[in-house]
């Protein structure tokens, strides 16, 4: 087990009201594999990806809860050690590459101080670890594509740049947090690809983050379903995608449209399943209150 | 009742900024024929840079052409000026894929809603128009009491349902909808995609909706234009498109669409290979 989140529980404290974000939630993701977690938004995916990176924003609290790496549970490590850990043993992928490059730094100056960083290598080191990296992307001119600067590249080049700078220091966990929602549907088709090219030659573990079901059933070896910061239901993609899976995760299905089942009626998640999650998580809550207080 | 004809339309190529004189002109589309009839919807698919959203624009005059004409409700509005074009502003609307900046941050909802009524004589005074605006949100789903909140207070969803009730504030026969559901959560996605459906039923609208998502636009259009390049490379029945696609990229795009099902095959499917930018 790569990464193993047990019983997380996150809440925000603003104004004197706590609000539960993450209610002990589990996450489980085996060595060499892609984990998918999917739920709307506000459900808590990006709060379980900042809290496993450190970057919870100040008025959260973690209230209990373990989220081991390799077995170390980085709640309990030094911060310093922790910090050493990003971008070298653990890397992410964010969803808008335009923005997670530097604009006013050369897409070379971006792949080399990574590697310089992280890698301990000299210049002439780092610019041939970029070019390969660049290559296994499939970019054709990966030197010219050195000299850009992110703008003058389309969405789908920068996330390739931002894949392979993920990926070059080998890592040995990847978050990608909804890394192809930005992109047009050929060009997530490629880049889902790459992601899945590189992970299975690095043997790298991925933790995926999305919103589309159709995405989690393409590239997902196993997917968890999060819901009001309560994880509802894990497994593997052929039994979550089968007949057997949690009354919210075929609500989303039924929420999506598909081209080839056009007379298929819509259906929003409905407000009565709405407010059993809600009460099933007070429920939930309240009972790991009392587990809490009985260790 | 829209009928576009060999449509050019070329808009200044801002990557290419000149320090003296204007930059060139870049051409988007390039002679694109288009027609919707009374009551239709159309879908119009395409990825970034196909022109989807300058042909939007450029049905509605929003943008000037450089050949082609543009007919209706049976009449050329391709050379009208905007004082002329006015009264039929009306008559043809547009919903904004950012629902965000489409409103107007310092109005209330129901001010911003109001706003049509009393530029177009539809209200006596401004406090009819207050009232049609309430009417018109509880109309697209939304509780009359929202008129009094500001556009941040509101959800994405509720906002671009906002953005469909100031559209269809005076009855137009034409609606544009550029990408109004992506950004939105599914579920969200299915109570807009609901509305859209009821509101062509209830009003008779004619609607072209443009997307990226073919699945959206399998859901709610007839017939189904697809763009690339800034031409249109298949048109059809949504039927026939869909079943017996033609066109390789249409075949392409469909491909591209991940449906929710386990197939370890698809992600091989496609060329990995850099496209030429």
């Amino acid at each position: 087990m790569i990464l193993d989140i047990e019983n997380l529980r996150v809440s925000i404290n603003a104004k004197g009201t706590r609000t539960p974000v993450l209610r002990g939630a589990h996450l489980q993701l085996e060595q060499g594999k892609i984990l998918g977690l999917v739920g709307e938004s506000g459900g808590g995916k990006t709060m379980v990806c900042k809290a496993i990176l450190g970057v919870l924003p100040e008025s959260a609290r973690i209230e209990s809860g373990a989220i081991r790496f390799e077995g170390r549970d980085l709640l309990a490590m030094p911060a310093r050690e922790r910090r050493g850990l990003l971008g070298r043993s653990i890397a992410m992928i964010l969803q808008n590459p335009m923005t997670a490059l530097n604009p006013v730094f050369r897409i070379e100056d971006q792949m080399t101080d990574v590697l310089r960083l992280h890698a301990g290598l000299d210049r002439a080191q780092a610019r041939a670890r970029a070019l390969e990296m660049l290559t296994a992307v499939h970019i054709r001119e990966p030197e010219r594509v050195l000299r850009h600067y992110p703008h003058e590249l389309s969405g789908g080049m920068c996330q390739r740049v931002v894949i392979s700078i993920a990926f070059s220091c080998s890592p040995r966990l990847i978050i990608a947090d909804e890394p192809t929602t930005a992109l047009d549907v050929t060009v997530q088709h490629q880049i889902l690809r790459l992601i899945r090219e590189l992970q299975r030659k690095t043997g790298t573990s991925v933790l995926f983050i999305t919103h589309d079901l159709g995405v989690v059933a393409k590239i997902c070896d196993s997917v968890s379903v999060i819901y009001a910061g309560r994880i509802l239901e894990s497994g593997p993609v052929e039994r979550i995608f089968s007949s057997q899976h949690h009354p919210y995760t075929q609500a989303l299905l039924d929420a999506a449209p598909r081209y080839d089942r056009p007379d298929t009626a819509l259906h929003p998640v409905s407000p009565e399943l709405r407010e059993q999650l809600a009460r099933e998580a007070e429920e939930f809550d309240r009972r790991v209150d009392r587990e809490v207080a009985h260790a | 009742m829209l009928e576009v004809e060999n449509l050019h339309v070329a808009l200044p190529d801002r990557g290419n900024k000149r320090v003296f004189g204007r930059p060139p002109l870049i051409e988007i589309l390039k002679g694109i024929d288009l027609r919707v009839s009374a009551g239709e919807t159309v879908g119009l698919v395409g990825e970034s840079g196909s022109g989807k959203s300058t042909l939007a624009r450029a049905l509605l005059r929003l943008y000037p052409l450089s050949a082609g004409s543009i007919r209706f409700e049976g009449r050329d509005i391709t050379n009208l000026d905007e004082h002329e074009l006015r009264p039929l502003r009306a008559r043809m609307q547009i919903v904004f894929q950012d629902s965000q900046s489409a409103l107007n941050p310092r109005l209330t909802i129901g001010t911003a809603l109001a706003e049509p009524f009393v530029s177009y004589g539809r209200a006596s005074d401004s406090r009819e128009a207050l009232k049609l605006a309430a009417g018109l949100l509880e109309h697209v789903g939304l509780s009359a009491s929202m008129a009094a909140r500001y556009p941040h207070q509101l959800s994405g969803g509720q906002r671009q349902r906002v953005g469909i009730a100031r559209a269809i504030a005076l009855n137009p026969a034409l609606v544009v909808a550029d990408e109004i559901v992506s950004g939105l959560d599914v579920s969200v996605q299915a109570q807009v995609l609901d509305l859209l459906r009821r509101l062509r039923a209830e009003t008779g609208m004619a609607l072209v909706l443009i997307s990226h998502d073919l699945s959206v636009v399998r859901a709610l259009c007839e017939r189904v234009v697809i763009m690339q390049h800034g031409v249109i490379v298949e048109a059809g029945p949504s039927e026939t498109v869909f079943n017996s696609p033609q066109h390789p990229y249409t075949r392409k795009l469909l491909r591209a669409i991940p449906l929710p099902e386990v197939d370890p095959a698809w992600i091989d499917s496609v060329d990995i290979d850099e496209v030429a930018t």
